[in-house]
């Protein structure tokens, strides 16, 4: 449902992170790590934005389970918040965690810098391009951004989208460090 | 060829919906002009740019769903409470003020302590020899002020006038300082007495006074 994009990605990400069961489960194994419950949720939250965008970008493969995909992830990024802090656990399937999530986008979301950049460019995009940029790569059709957006028309909307876009280009192209930031991933 | 024009086949070679002649071609122009792979790279850098502004969306819509689950919570369980709460206490809360602005020990000493007229029977006491009449109004006017000291004066004053008017009005002072005292059973004691008596000055208002103490909003006062 995720990689369907539009409404059904949005009901399903809702109903993974009303998972009670799956919450639960999560806190109990990083309370084990010397973690509290705040923790938990923030990297629940964290856990979630990551593996939203490997399944649209196709990096979940349906190996494992969703929920054994979602868990790994999870565990993955709590022993990244270990090593940061120079503390370190043993996990049984540390290995297997590794070869499970892939690293890549996780060091994307978490690099600070980056996303000091990415948010400034964003600012300067304003409101309505930011709306119309995200609905049109979560595969959102042009009708229903023009409807979401009360834009007048279909063409209109998609217009929009197009100059959006542009401005978006020129925006990275005139910023310097967000370039040379992201050229060096 | 300007950007715009380039923004449609970026899309396009990004999605893969290219047909491979033009795919090629597009390949081909790129590793000959470094402008369009300079903007083929602003274009991939700009796709990180609105993941970015997805994974903004999406924290927000988490902290939303956080909120919408307290706000359910809020709403099921005070309102509901409240609901109840109210239907059973507003009456409870009526019956209360009610029996307690009519119903209490003081209530009914304001409204029954006064002397009738002894000569003509229910009516103001006019008539009353000055002796006897001042010294029940001073002991009715103790009630409110010192009850035990009241009872004390109103026995004394039964003692007294044993009978007859003076004595029927005596009775009736006692009665009203023992419920003042808060002693509700010598005063029904007194009171049944008096409605007993057809020949007593205090009959009818006794038997008024009986029917409000056995009275269900009585029960509700304190």
């Amino acid at each position: 449902m995720i990689r369907q994009g539009g409404s059904n990605r949005d009901r399903a990400l809702k109903q993974i992170y009303k998972d009670h069961k799956l919450k639960k489960s999560l806190l109990f194994w990083l309370k084990g790590t010397g973690g509290t419950e705040g923790e938990a949720e923030d990297l629940f939250q964290e856990t979630l934005v990551i593996v939203d965008r490997n399944i649209r970008e196709d990096k979940f493969h349906d190996k494992s389970s969703f929920s054994t995909y979602f868990i790994s992830t999870f565990k993955f990024l709590r022993m990244n918040d270990l090593r940061k802090n120079n503390r370190f656990i043993e996990l049984p399937d540390a290995q297997e965690l590794t070869e499970m999530v892939t690293n890549s986008t996780i060091v994307t979301l978490i690099d600070e810098e980056r996303n000091q950049l990415l948010d400034q460019t964003l600012t300067m995009l304003g409101e309505k391009c930011k709306k119309i940029l995200e609905l049109w790569k979560l595969s959102y059709s042009m009708d229903e951004i023009s409807q979401i957006l009360g834009l007048p028309s279909e063409s209109m909307a998609r217009k929009l989208k197009f100059q959006c876009m542009q401005n978006l280009i020129k925006l990275v192209n005139e910023n310097e460090d967000l370039k040379s930031n992201l050229k060096s991933s | 060829m300007t950007l715009e024009s380039h923004i449609e086949i970026f899309e396009k070679y990004f999605h893969q919906t290219l047909n491979p002649d033009e795919k090629q071609h597009f390949e081909a122009k790129m590793s000959r002009d470094p402008a369009i792979r300079e903007e083929w790279l602003a274009y991939l850098m700009s796709q990180q740019v609105i993941e970015r502004q997805i994974s903004n969306s999406l924290r927000q819509q988490m902290k939303a769903w956080d909120q919408e689950n307290k706000s359910t919570i809020l709403n099921l369980i005070p309102l509901h409470w409240i609901k109840y709460a109210a239907t059973l206490i507003l009456p409870l809360a009526f019956a209360w003020i009610y029996s307690n602005h009519f119903y209490s020990d003081k209530a009914l000493v304001s409204e029954f302590n006064q002397v009738v007229d002894l000569n003509t029977r229910g009516e103001q006491h006019d008539n009353e020899p000055i002796t006897p009449i001042q010294e029940m109004t001073e002991i009715r006017k103790l009630v409110f002020s010192n009850a035990p000291l009241a009872v004390q004066q109103a026995e004394k004053l039964l003692e007294k006038y044993k009978t007859g008017e003076y004595g029927d009005a005596a009775e009736w002072t006692l009665a009203m300082a023992y419920l003042e005292s808060g002693d509700e059973h010598r005063c029904r004691a007194l009171l049944e007495n008096m409605s007993a008596s057809k020949t007593h000055l205090y009959n009818s208002r006794s038997k008024l006074l009986l029917d409000k103490l056995n009275s269900r909003w009585r029960s509700l006062s304190f």
